[in-house]
């Protein structure tokens, strides 16, 4: 290991001084050309250009990734998030500014875009977003003026790598795992045993 | 066929140089995993130094294709004096996170010219195997030297640690152009364009750094010059291939 | 890996709130509706998540340390990779879970600094040594498998922010889980020095893992805030059940040995004796075990074990030596004109 893990350290009384934290940005990831992005994570940035390039290698690589957008959290809106599935509303209009509408299918579910609206401020754009995508399903709306969403572009770099990467995911070790059980457990037996891990754990 | 067979072939030794850079890159980065200054940054650099073991394997196993060998042993079970990585991939960055990211950003620069070069090679699927890599290592440089130029204009401190880092590394990044010992001296086309290689890089650097606020200055040594792609490794190269094998010699010959 | 907020401190905060509003709140927790950060929460419970999330971080980047050792030694290409990208996955966990923390009112830069000066915690599970290489297969099989199913258990929690980031963490801990398991039986397939490596690694993890759930319960823990509100919902010692009952037979087919240990204060064992406890009753389906040294567990989370001080040492260390970085990107980092 490298000689920094083991060698003895001291310190002096004081730390340095605090380094405010970044500003918060809120990270979705696109599986497959046309789908929605849906919530991945978080990265703390001071711009977006890192934004993007810490969402990429972050969350553009936890899974098979083509397309990564992300916001400050400060210019995100959300409406109400409801007990009940939202109903749509009547308000409807084409003036203002576009904005990227995420709507949210449960708490504690994962926000995920749905397409965009034009309104002249947030709370109207929650409202006519609300007539759009309030489908009796979805239990709250997240509104971000379109100018703040940061996208990655076509004409950039590739995100998921070209290598093998199943070294990374559970998947990757299956056949082998199955295979060395084998000496040690009958069929049946594993069969049992991984599917409470499907069913329990994973 | 035996490893001797492979360390004797032109072609292998080019592939095998950057497959060690590229081994020794990554072993010493993903060292600093959990470690970095910005656990944003320590986990972008991590999926680089995966990157980077990953490019190396992805060239191990062509070459373990081509004269029947394994992977792992072609990474792993050679004599020190049989790897060809440079000195500067080696070199240790002694917890400097400029260290690091002057000495990723010099070599993933280099590395991305040598696979542009290897992509055009007619044998077997190497080409299409560098090609591949590539993309990915273009990745890196663009990632990299977008943190040069904060670095390196972000605060008069931090431009004076890099500009450090850059001192300490500058002279070594020349030899990153020594050819193997293989009689490529007389053969500029096959070692990949020597002295163009390096024009073409140090153009690109110059640009950055010019960007970045920094100096350095880069000559390319004689052809006569020894170093790391000839298998003379400075001290610590062995130090860190003994740690690297540490576990495989526990127990030779068997799957881990 | 890690996770495990446990053991939760019992709160020792009273609860102040408008009794109306408090019980609309308890209600909708009962109910399984999920608290989202915009929804109206009892100040305690705002500051009992925030402990939880918080711990629940630092465990994650403190957690990367110790398996972080053997990168550099471990022994294929496939190895080096996975462990670097599960090392790397405790960071990026630690990464959303101080953001959800931060959410609760805490900003990181603070978090770090209390975990490097002693002020906040992490589990108990990364204060014991890591030898041998073995020690990482171990680690993987028990300590992320323990993680798995209490991070199972919190993502069926109420808070909405550590539900979603938990499910996220859950994909990712999988991937720990197999690898860990993957390393084990080639371990235990291999040669007779790498079973005995195994063996004297089970000894060292065996006993950890059966702490990592934390001491039991008190007796009415469904009516105190962890549980009644749902910011953990499965007794530690049921937990530690179910825990036994997967690992122990497993163990056991493996060939491995299931002993009863005691350690010296470097975290070696010096003595170990097969379980005469152990064994499955047939009637509740449930293995009986012997518990683990609670005086060790205790003495551990006071700061007195194996590896507490290197821990806190190095993070210091990665913390001062970050600050250049830190402050080169923040706001009013002073611009140095290019070169001319």
């Amino acid at each position: 290991m490298s000689k920094i893990r083991e060698i003895p350290l001291s310190f002096d009384a004081d730390l340095p001084p605090a380094t405010p934290d970044g500003r918060h940005w809120v990270v979705y990831t696109a599986k497959r050309d046309g789908a929605p992005f849906k919530w991945a994570g978080y990265v703390d940035a001071p711009d977006q250009e890192l934004a993007l390039q810490f969402a990429r290698e972050h969350y553009g690589l936890d899974e098979a990734c083509v397309g990564i957008i992300c916001h400050e959290h400060a210019a995100a809106t959300d409406g109400p998030y409801g007990l009940e599935p939202l109903q749509p509303g009547n308000a409807e209009g084409e003036d203002g500014q576009d904005w990227t509408v995420f709507t949210l299918l449960k708490r504690g579910g994962n926000h995920q875009t749905a397409g965009t609206v034009k309104a002249p401020d947030a709370d109207t754009a929650i409202d006519r977003a609300t007539t759009r995508f309030a489908d009796g399903k979805i239990r709250s709306i997240r509104v971000v003026p379109n100018s703040q969403v940061f996208q990655t572009t076509e004409s950039e770099l590739l995100i998921w790598r070209t290598h093998d990467m199943t070294y990374k995911l559970a998947k990757g070790y299956s056949k082998d795992v199955r295979a060395k059980w084998s000496q040690f457990r009958d069929e049946q037996t594993y069969e049992q045993y991984r599917k409470e891990d499907i069913a329990r754990h994973f | 066929m035996t490893m001797q067979t492979m360390l004797a072939n032109p072609l292998a030794s080019i592939v095998l140089m950057h497959a060690d850079d590229l081994l020794m890159l990554g072993h010493v980065q993903s060292d600093w995993t959990g470690l970095a200054p910005i656990l944003e940054e320590d986990i972008a650099a991590s999926s680089m130094a995966q990157d980077d073991l990953s490019h190396a394997l992805v060239l191990y196993q062509y070459l373990a294709e081509e004269f029947d060998l394994d992977p792992d042993a072609i990474a792993f079970d050679r004599d020190p004096a049989d790897y060809r990585c440079c000195n500067l991939t080696t070199v240790p960055d002694e917890f400097d996170w400029a260290v690091s990211m002057c000495k990723r950003w010099l070599l993933s620069t280099y590395t991305k010219l040598g696979l542009d070069r290897l992509a055009l090679v007619d044998e077997g699927d190497l080409g299409d195997r560098c090609a591949r890599l590539r993309d990915e290592s273009a990745i890196h440089v663009a990632h990299l030297g977008a943190w040069m130029i904060r670095l390196g204009t972000g605060s008069t401190e931090s431009n004076e640690r890099m500009q450090a880092a850059l001192n300490l590394l500058a002279e070594e990044a020349g030899m990153m152009f020594e050819p193997p010992d293989l009689g490529f001296e007389s053969d500029e086309g096959f070692c990949c364009g020597r002295g163009e290689m390096f024009d073409e890089w140090a153009t690109l650097v110059g640009a950055t750094l010019s960007e970045a606020g920094l100096q350095a200055s880069f000559t390319l040594p004689d052809q006569a010059a020894r170093g790391g792609r000839r298998g003379e490794h400075a001290g610590h190269f062995s130090e860190q291939h003994a740690e690297m094998t540490e576990v495989r010699r526990a127990e030779p010959a068997t799957a881990w | 890996m890690s996770g495990a907020a446990n053991p939760v401190t019992p709160p020792d905060i009273t609860i102040t709130a408008d009794p109306e509003k408090l019980a609309e709140f308890e209600q909708r927790i009962s109910d399984g509706v999920l608290i989202e950060p915009g929804d109206w929460m009892p100040d305690s419970y705002r500051a009992l998540m925030l402990r939880m999330a918080e711990h629940h971080a630092n465990s994650e980047i403190v957690g990367a340390l110790p398996e972080g050792e053997w990168i550099t030694r471990a022994p294929s290409m496939l190895r080096k990779l996975a462990l670097t990208a599960k090392v790397q996955d405790e960071v990026g966990h630690g990464q959303m879970l101080y953001r959800v923390s931060q959410e609760l009112g805490k900003s990181r830069d603070d978090m770090l600094r209390d975990l490097v000066t002693g002020k906040t915690k992490y589990h108990n599970c990364f204060n014991y040594p890591c030898p041998t290489w073995a020690d990482i297969a171990m680690i993987q099989w028990l300590i992320d498998g323990a993680a798995i199913m209490n991070q199972k258990t919190l993502a069926d929690g109420a808070y909405g922010p550590y539900v979603r980031t938990m499910n996220r963490i859950n994909m990712e801990e999988a991937f720990h889980f197999k690898s860990g398991e993957d390393m084990v039986l080639t371990l235990m397939s291999g040669t007779r020095g790498q079973k005995s490596m195994a063996q004297e690694a089970f000894d060292r993890w065996w006993p950890i893992a059966l702490m990592f759930f934390g001491p039991a319960d008190k007796p009415n823990a469904e009516d105190l805030p962890p549980m009644k509100w749902r910011m953990k919902t499965e007794r530690n010692d049921s937990l530690r059940q179910r825990f036994v009952n997967r690992f122990a037979p497993a163990a056991i087919d493996l060939g491995l040995i299931i002993n009863v240990t005691t350690k010296d204060e470097h975290g070696l064992v010096t003595s170990a004796t097969p379980d005469e406890e152990l064994g499955l009753n047939q009637s509740t389906g449930n293995w009986s075990y012997t518990q683990p040294d609670w005086d060790e567990f205790w003495r551990v989370i006071r700061g007195n074990g194996p590896c507490n001080t290197q821990r806190v040492a190095l993070r210091r260390l990665s913390y001062e030596q970050g600050a250049w970085v830190r402050r080169a990107i923040g706001e009013g980092a002073v611009a140095v004109p290019p070169a001319a």
